[in-house]
């Protein structure tokens, strides 16, 4: 590789944009032709059958859409609200211990590394109302009837919320703790010398340095919130009665039991726009929060 | 080992003016300081010797080939940064064997150099060692050997003492200079600090704004200024400046200082000052002299009395504090006897050590 | 007094914390090594009467009858992970690196677009991936997972890149290419040692990912022929019955290296993800 090679940020971006346009843009661009469609899988020559906005408006017009929608913004809301806040709670925690932090730190950082897949397998074993381990605990405290926790309707959504919440509060956790880590001591000494009690220092001082790390926590996250799929089509599949299904499960109840393409990226892309935004606004929120302490 | 040449030199970061136009000529064994404040462009300047930074206009000459389009490796210059910046994953002797390795040179060739660089720069003990291990001077150290070791056609340093305590610093810049004499090489040596300027430079570059102010030897840019910039960048305690009036009375030509306080134009000034309203004065603390210590007696000199503000004994010397035209003005008083403040005294300033400087443009009349 | 209750309720706490981390993965790995008829006791049972490695040896018995092909699916899973680790890091660390060294038009754009792109959600990106995959002949192998778990790492390497190399002053390289080395030569001996350790950390990162992913390979894989690990997993769900013994051992074989690869990590993912991403 000569210096022009290496001298070059075009040609060093390259390859990871060619890896990205082939399996991100142009299945998106494609995906966006048929949502103009009434592409069915089982009939090919469907891909040429141009309808026009006609997906789009029965989007606007199903209820059952909009359910998911509405289930799958108030479930991000809930639930990223929630692991911030326990997150924040466990990496407090944690940063005023001095033995044993590594260790726990480390302990923290496993859910992370779960397969989502395997965090809802494990859950939906905990939850289940016969052999699973939760009712199993509840026995012995007597209560003998089996908590229907992944049947009931709103037992079922609670229950997924547990086990995302279990699975991601660790992202943050170990984010804030590193933002925690770093918090230059004077500012607080000072702080507290200009007669602050703990409260105020934590709001005044604390707070405002770890908001970066706040925002790259939601901004990584927010990457991911889509895999929330795997763990709701583990536990319940959208089920009981579509009371859990979110847009992603719906994407794919429509998309591959019905066969309906057109109709179900019609749906992606509400999807894909909502992960978009999400990430977007965090983004840019961290890079306001860096410029804000002077870390460009 | 060979002589550099800048020829219009040029560097604009967008619309900015990094360096403006720069010629210079350095020849072989110089040792060439640029000076200037943070900003000035001499950092700049070093990096586009070096191929580190891209040209936007004029050529670079090293041993009298054209390097513009050259890279760094191919220029045969070594450089040592203000912060080492050593290899932090090789032994010191790693570190020193690095740009041979790469350069592909015989394994116990690498070896002999490697080992008259810890010689020259006493580093034997510390082979073994990585740079984490090191304090500030030997890493200083390290990073020099690293440039000995390649033998370059020029060496280059980029304010190389600036992270080293005060006493250090005096040590290593003594080194430095030694090191110059023995290998005989062009050194250009960029820094902020006059004193280190003026202690190693065969000559000076002041920069400004991307100019260059002035090029000259230590000695010169010290006596003749060519303006108030160098003037008071060179020097300290920094030179006093004094914006005076011109007063014609009896066909004699005073300069007013402040409203009680008026000298006789030096002769030789006459033909100069005449047709100017103000002029800047300029005189250096240690010219501004108490009468009981002053050494000439010449009528010509300047006398005047003036109240102590505040007075400094620094052991050697004392410095006096005193109002001018309303401005703070420092004189030297050496062989000091204990003043105090509001004490009077009567300073005089030998004529001959006045600089004169034009209101408008600042530059030496 | 107050002092002790403090102190108490604190280590409560974090015990409390530790067994709710902890306590459905040992669950996992405790069912993994027990007969099926156990894990339906009630109460509970944590530590098992008669210890077996039968769902171990069915999974993996090459010869005989094989209900699931485990060991298959753990190849498959291998394959895949390394390859696409090995690529996307290739070439998101060519990425991570002209963000941290060069400076050039839209630069912040340009990042924040590959971030974009790295938030389309599996699910819906696996709509149109199924049918280009299938037109042009690589669904169901294992290139075309490799293929999409490529791109789907990318975007994060440089991220995580992007920040260890900034991390190391540029003066380090500059230093080397006055020394005599090309950009290349200096990138290979004196950066990337240095950006080494958080380099493998976002290595094993990715593998992670792809490891664990599920949405998207279980569209573009159908058969033993390129299934992996986590979509195996669903070969114990049956429309009425789950084998829950067999999934848990499914699952140990799935977390094990991840815990192991998560220990390594540790330390350099944290620096890497806070220093990376954003400057003005």
């Amino acid at each position: 590789m000569n210096r022009k090679f290496f001298s070059s940020p075009a040609i060093l971006l390259l390859p990871s944009i060619l890896a990205i346009g082939f399996v991100i843009i142009i299945p998106l661009i494609f995906s966006f032709y048929t949502s103009f469609t009434s592409y069915k899988l089982t009939r090919p020559d469907s891909l040429f059958n141009f309808v026009g906005f006609r997906n789009y408006e029965r989007l606007i017009d199903n209820a059952k859409f909009w359910a998911a929608f509405g289930r799958t913004i108030l479930f991000l809301a809930v639930v990223l609200n929630l692991e911030l806040l326990f997150g924040l709670g466990i990496a407090l925690l944690i940063n005023k211990i001095t033995w044993g932090q590594r260790t726990l730190r480390t302990i923290m950082m496993f859910p992370m590394m779960f397969s989502p897949i395997l965090v809802g397998f494990q859950w939906k074993y905990i939850f289940n109302d016969n052999i699973g381990l939760l009712n199993n605990f509840l026995y012995l405290f007597g209560y003998e009837s089996a908590i229907p926790w992944l049947i009931d309707k709103y037992l079922a959504m609670g229950s997924i919320m547990v086990a995302e919440i279990w699975a991601n509060t660790s992202i943050f956790a170990i984010l804030l703790l590193a933002g925690l880590l770093g918090i230059p001591r004077d500012p607080i000494e000072a702080a507290r010398v200009d007669g602050c009690n703990s409260w105020q220092v934590f709001k005044n001082i604390t707070l405002p340095f770890l908001m970066p790390f706040i925002f790259i926590a939601l901004t990584i996250r927010s990457l991911d919130v889509g895999r929330a799929y795997d763990i709701v089509h583990i536990m319940t599949g959208g089920g009981p009665a579509m009371r859990t299904e979110l847009l992603w499960t719906m994407i794919a109840r429509i998309g591959y039991k019905d066969a309906n393409m057109g109709f179900a990226n019609a749906m992606s892309y509400v999807s894909i726009i909502l992960s978009i935004a999400f990430t977007y606004y965090f983004f840019t929120k961290l890079v306001a929060a860096r410029r804000e302490l002077g870390q460009q | 080992m060979a002589n550099v040449e800048l020829k219009n030199l040029t560097k604009k970061y967008g619309d900015v003016v990094a360096v403006q136009n720069m010629n210079l000529k350095i020849p072989h064994n110089e040792f060439l300081v640029l000076v200037g404040p943070s900003g000035c462009g001499k950092s700049t300047t070093l990096r586009m010797i070096a191929g580190l930074e891209e040209i936007t206009g004029g050529e670079i000459f090293i041993g009298n080939q054209l390097v513009n389009e050259k890279d760094p490796k191919d220029r045969n210059v070594s450089m040592v940064f203000q912060n080492y910046a050593l290899y932090p994953h090789m032994t010191v002797e790693e570190n020193l064997g690095f740009s041979l390795k790469i350069a592909k040179v015989e394994k116990k060739e690498i070896e002999q150099r490697v080992k008259e660089a810890v010689q020259i720069l006493g580093l034997e003990e510390l082979q073994k060692r990585k740079p984490s291990q090191l304090s500030g001077g030997q890493r200083q150290r390290v990073a020099m050997g690293r440039a000995i070791v390649r033998r370059p056609d020029a060496f280059l340093f980029d304010e190389p003492l600036s992270n080293l305590d005060a006493k250090l610093r005096t040590q290593m810049r003594t080194e430095i200079k030694k090191l110059h004499q023995n290998l005989k090489t062009t050194v250009i040596y960029v820094t902020h600090d006059q004193v280190e300027a003026m202690t190693l430079a065969d000559r000076i570059i002041i920069m400004k704004d991307g100019y260059i102010e002035q090029i000259g030897s230590p000695i010169e840019v010290f006596n003749k200024p060519v303006n108030v910039f160098v003037a008071t960048f060179i020097g300290s305690p920094p030179m006093n400046i004094i914006e005076c009036d011109i007063i014609k009375k009896d066909n004699n030509l005073f300069i007013q200082v402040d409203k009680n306080t008026t000298f006789l134009c030096p002769k030789e000034k006459i033909n100069s000052l005449e047709n100017l309203k103000k002029v800047l004065i300029g005189i250096r603390a240690e010219d501004i002299v108490p009468l009981d210590n002053a050494i000439t007696s010449n009528n010509a000199n300047w006398t005047f009395e003036k109240i102590i503000d505040l007075a400094e004994p620094l052991g050697t010397e004392t410095q006096l504090f005193f109002k001018l035209s309303n401005k703070e003005i420092i004189s030297r008083m050496y062989n000091p006897r204990p003043v105090n403040i509001g004490e009077n005294i009567i300073f005089q300033i030998a004529i001959n050590k006045v600089h004169f400087f034009n209101y408008e443009t600042e530059k030496t009349i | 007094m107050m002092k002790h209750i403090k102190k108490i309720s604190f280590w409560f706490l974090v015990l409390f914390l530790l067994i709710l981390i902890c306590m459905p993965g040992i669950w996992i790995f405790v069912s993994a090594f027990r007969p099926n008829p156990e894990i339906l006791a009630k109460p509970a049972n944590w530590i098992p009467d008669r210890w077996t490695i039968h769902q171990f040896t069915q999974m993996f018995s090459i010869n005989g009858y094989v209900s699931v092909p485990a060991f298959k699916y753990l190849m498959n899973s291998v394959i895949i992970s390394s390859v696409s680790t090995v690529i996307a890091i290739t070439i998101g660390m060519m990425g991570g690196y002209a963000f941290a060294r060069f400076n050039f038009k839209g630069k912040n754009k340009i990042f924040l677009g590959l971030m974009l792109a790295r938030a389309v959600p599996g699910i819906s990106l696996s709509l149109p991936l199924f049918i280009l995959f299938a037109k042009i002949g690589i669904i169901n192998t294992s290139f075309g997972v490799i293929l999409v778990y490529v791109a789907m790492n990318v975007p994060f390497t440089i991220w995580l890149t992007d920040g260890f190399f900034r991390q190391i002053p540029k003066e380090m390289s500059e230093v080397a290419r006055t020394d005599g080395c090309t950009r290349f030569q200096a990138f290979w001996n004196v950066e990337l040692p240095l950006a080494g350790p958080g380099i493998g950390a976002a290595a094993i990162f990715a593998f992670l990912l792809s490891w664990n992913e599920y949405a998207l390979a279980s569209i573009i894989t159908r058969t033993v022929h390129s299934k992996t690990l986590p979509i195996g997993m669903m070969d114990y769900l049956d429309e009425f019955t789950i084998n829950w013994a067999g999934m848990c051992a499914i699952a140990v074989v799935m977390i094990i290296p991840a815990l192991i690869l998560t220990f390594i990590v540790q330390k350099h993912l944290v620096s890497g993800l806070t220093f990376g991403g954003v400057k003005g």
